[in-house]
């Protein structure tokens, strides 16, 4: 008998890996490590501690595990996804939903920290690499994280008014009160509030997305990077959440906040084109949450199960548990199927990584690999924003030169929603299932199961409600189903 | 009791949730050590709600079950935790209303005003349904020794008598164990998921000493008992799930009337409106059902099948109430929160629905499912 339930390895539980390894064995070979390294991470740094920070917050919640934060920067996971010629890790969409699911599955919570950090470097990419501009931030946050000093950041687009509107291009333009940019001295003077921000009361930079013209922020959206200490910024309120308690949602007050030009990401009017792009980006790493919530719940049961004694038996001979544990890894195997399409589907549409991909990488892998220890050398700053390396950077995060994939804006916010969602969903009820299995002892919280069970909730909520999800992946359907001249992009 | 003393007493329950109950859930909710809310419960017992099904001479109401699950959904209507303490209770005391010893019951009740206590909260101790008890008896002489360890007691460290289940090697019987009892040990409260106002904790027994006088019922009288308490223990978690649809699509419905999304209130989404009629449908079904099991004397199985029911329908529904206030609801400001936690707590109470739907069959033999 199986005392306890151990989680199966990337080749495993993904087998289409390993037809993928044969053409680009880098590839697979750096998400293995990845898978390895964050099993360490939860192991060391997560599983000792999860549960009492968990309590703690609940009792303070203004409370931040600032120690955990260090931690990650020890494994790199605050320069995950940037790339690697200024520090970062160069990490794909698979990997860090490879890494989300994995401390999820150990503490949601923590691992949204990670998550939601990450979302905030997000538009940095989405915007397109300009290195003259980000490299003063960019620097900030790789050094930060090599001096055991995390910088973090955070992304904040909910609105009071606003959370499923601001979210859906359809219907931003139906806010009254959105939070608006407008133009002062060589910048931008920004007044308005954003809630639910993740990371939002401890990150060193929010990126923050306003409208230039309140009456048509659809067309007027601008993304711009606030400092914590820019004058007129204060985090209003921080969130008593029911669960992922670790990750602070904050209500960001912003009253007459100035930033200079040189925060401002991408051009003037190209916010609601950024945000779609970080969100289809950012939901299949919601999905992978998802599925570690799931799999932490799976886990947990099993070993309960494994070794409650009942009468003269333990609960897990009884067949009705196994029907459980099976719908439950049932349920898990799909989303992590969902989730790893809908990343590796962003990984393709990445031309640099495609070309890695398929074995033809050699101009990418030279970009890619050009790796800087001494992030404040003149010569790497001087390399960092040459017009040349720029535009080679700007050509890894968009798909302009990728005529072959043209439908694939659609295709990939299509998949993210549905990973999203099926994640979401198996959270929630592989959860509940396992407090079924567990009975009322699985309530207790020494066990870790209630805590999934909360942390599960939110997963159905964030990234876009599951039905803006719907409606979204509904849309994006709609469209790749027209005749193929109806199907180019936005 | 008449049924028009019964709607009396459902608009008192009624009236004390909205004036008394309502406005302490979120602040009871909340608390980090949670005491158990002697101040209302105190205007509780004035009101009888915790010698809800005694009969008069004991100074109760004298409900049956069906009145008491009544009485049990208006209050969990309001705060499933409070709900669930006065259903805890009424269970605790069970064991000695079936005894039928009115002298031992009048003898058990002065005990509490004898401590100087105020409120007659009472627990039982008795294992998940169909499940072996963790208490055993040992007769020495013409005294019982208790030993073992009793998971997850509601009303523990709270409650001044207790009605437990103990196997002997002669069958089962139960006995009435007062809380000073020496040997009797309570755990710290159970942090746990929901119910938060509910002290939940493990009840050790170690060498506990009762005399002849605490025996309530033996054999074939205690089993009959035992039947009788399960139902009532099934009948009164479906009330207490009821209750939370019910708060679930109060909520649902009222915040959906005034948050406005895509230009309208989001009542006007069909999105909105799918989750709001399934928490009707799931309540409407339940409803019926517990009360189709409400009124039979003997109908464990219908009180199963309606718990299970009921019980899976808090739970959805409350999840549906989350995701109707979106991030709102997920935060601590507003009661969706609680009502999710508490019903998912609540539908593990006396046994999970998977092991109790492979009760209910065991309970059937072929032939004798409710075509």
């Amino acid at each position: 008998m199986v005392s306890e339930y151990r989680p199966l390895p990337l080749a495993e539980a993904y087998p289409g890996l390993q037809l993928i390894k044969r053409s680009a064995p880098g590839y697979v070979e750096k998400l293995e490590r990845v898978q390895t390294e964050a099993r360490d991470f939860a192991r060391r740094h997560i599983d000792p501690v999860a549960l009492s920070i968990d309590q703690r917050i609940a009792e303070q919640p203004d409370y931040f595990p600032w120690d955990i934060a260090a931690h990650a920067a020890e494994y790199g996971y605050l320069s995950f996804i940037l790339p690697r010629m200024i520090g970062g890790g160069g990490q794909t969409s698979l990997a860090i939903s490879i890494l989300m699911e994995e401390l999820s599955a150990h503490c949601a919570g923590i691992a949204n920290i990670i998550g939601a950090h990450s979302l905030g470097l997000a538009p940095l990419a989405a915007g397109g690499y300009d290195m003259l501009k980000y490299y003063r931030f960019l620097q900030d946050t790789v050094r930060g994280e090599h001096e055991g000093r995390p910088v973090l950041w955070a992304f904040a687009i909910t609105e009071p008014s606003g959370g499923s509107d601001i979210e859906d291009a359809d219907e931003v333009d139906n806010i009254g009160s959105i939070t608006q940019a407008r133009r002062a001295n060589g910048g931008y003077v920004i007044d308005g509030r954003k809630v639910f921000i993740s990371n939002g009361s401890v990150a060193r930079y929010i990126s923050v997305y306003a409208a230039m013209d309140r009456t048509r922020p659809r067309e007027s959206m601008i993304a711009l990077v606030v400092p914590n200490d820019a004058p007129g910024f204060s985090v209003a309120r921080v969130e008593h959440k029911m669960g992922q308690r670790a990750c602070p949602a904050a209500e960001l007050a912003f009253e007459e906040v100035y930033v200079p030009d040189t925060h401002r990401l991408g051009a003037e009017g190209d916010g609601m084109v950024q945000m779609e792009g970080v969100l289809s980006v950012s939901r299949s790493p919601v999905g992978a949450i998802a599925t570690g919530i799931a799999r932490g719940a799976l886990e947990r049961a099993w070993s309960y199960a494994a070794n409650k004694p009942v009468g003269d038996h333990r609960l897990i001979e009884e067949q009705w548990v196994q029907m459980a544990l099976a719908d439950m890894a049932e349920e898990i195997h799909a989303a992590r199927q969902a989730y790893y399409m809908s990343a590796m589907l962003l990984d393709l549409s990445n031309p640099l990584l495609a070309l890695g991909i398929s074995g033809r990488g050699g101009v990418g892998r030279l970009i890619d690999g050009m790796l800087c220890v001494v992030l404040n050398q003149a010569p790497m700053k001087a390399l960092a924003t040459q017009p040349a390396i720029n535009k080679a950077i700007a050509a890894h995060f968009s798909e302009k030169d990728e005529p072959s994939v043209y439908r694939s804006q659609h295709l990939r916010s299509a998949m993210a929603s549905a990973a999203k969602m099926l994640g979401s969903d198996a959270a929630m009820s592989v959860s509940a299932r396992a407090l079924d299995i567990a009975g009322a002892d699985g309530s207790r919280h020494e066990l870790g199961l209630e805590k999934c069970f909360r942390d599960a909730k939110l997963t159905q909520i964030y990234e876009g409600t599951n039905e803006i999800n719907r409606l979204n992946l509904y849309k994006r359907l709609s469209r790749l189903g027209q005749p193929a001249s109806g199907g180019q992009g936005d | 009791m008449t049924s028009e003393a019964e709607s009396a007493l459902c608009a008192g329950v009624r009236d004390f949730g909205k004036r008394t109950l309502s406005a302490s859930v979120l602040t009871l909710d909340a608390q980090v050590q949670p005491e158990p809310p002697w101040a209302i419960l105190s205007q509780a017992e004035e009101l009888g709600l915790t010698l809800a099904t005694a009969p008069q001479e004991l100074g109760g109401a004298e409900l049956g079950l069906p009145g008491a699950a009544l009485v049990v959904e208006e209050l969990a209507a309001v705060c499933a935790g409070f709900a669930t303490i006065i259903a805890s209770s009424l269970l605790g005391m069970a064991p000695l209303l079936l005894a039928g010893d009115m002298e031992k019951a009048k003898g058990l009740l002065d005990l509490p005003r004898a401590a100087g206590a105020t409120c007659k909260v009472a627990a039982v101790v008795m294992p998940d349904t169909g499940r072996p008890s963790a208490v055993e008896a040992t007769g020495v002489g013409d005294d019982y020794i208790l030993n073992g360890t009793a998971p997850f007691v509601c009303n523990a460290g709270a409650a001044w008598l207790h009605g437990v289940l103990a196997a002997t090697n002669q069958g089962m019987m139960w006995l009435a164990v007062p809380s000073s009892t020496p040997g009797l040990v309570v755990s710290a409260p159970i942090r746990k998921l929901g119910l938060n106002i509910v002290s939940c904790r493990d009840l050790l027994f170690e060498d506990v000493r009762v005399g002849p006088d605490m025996v309530l019922s033996r054999g074939a009288q205690a089993e009959a008992a035992l039947r009788c308490i399960e139902m009532q223990r099934q009948r009164l978690v479906g009330a207490l799930a009821l209750g939370c649809t019910r708060a679930a699509l109060r909520e649902g419905d009222n915040y959906s009337r005034q948050r406005r999304q895509g230009g309208q209130i989001i009542a006007h989404h069909d999105a909105i409106k799918n989750l709001l009629v399934d928490i009707e449908i799931g309540l409407v079904a339940a409803r019926a059902l517990l009360e189709q099991s409400g009124g039979a004397a003997d109908n464990m199985v219908i009180s199963v099948l309606a718990r299970i029911l009921a019980t899976e329908t808090a739970c959805q529904a409350t999840t549906n109430a989350v995701q109707i206030f979106g991030g709102y609801g997920y935060t601590k400001d507003f009661v969706v929160e609680k009502l999710m936690r508490d019903s998912q707590q609540l539908a593990l109470i006396g046994g999970s629905n998977g092991w109790l739907r492979v009760w209910v069959a065991q309970q059937q033999e072929t032939g004798s499912f409710l075509f």
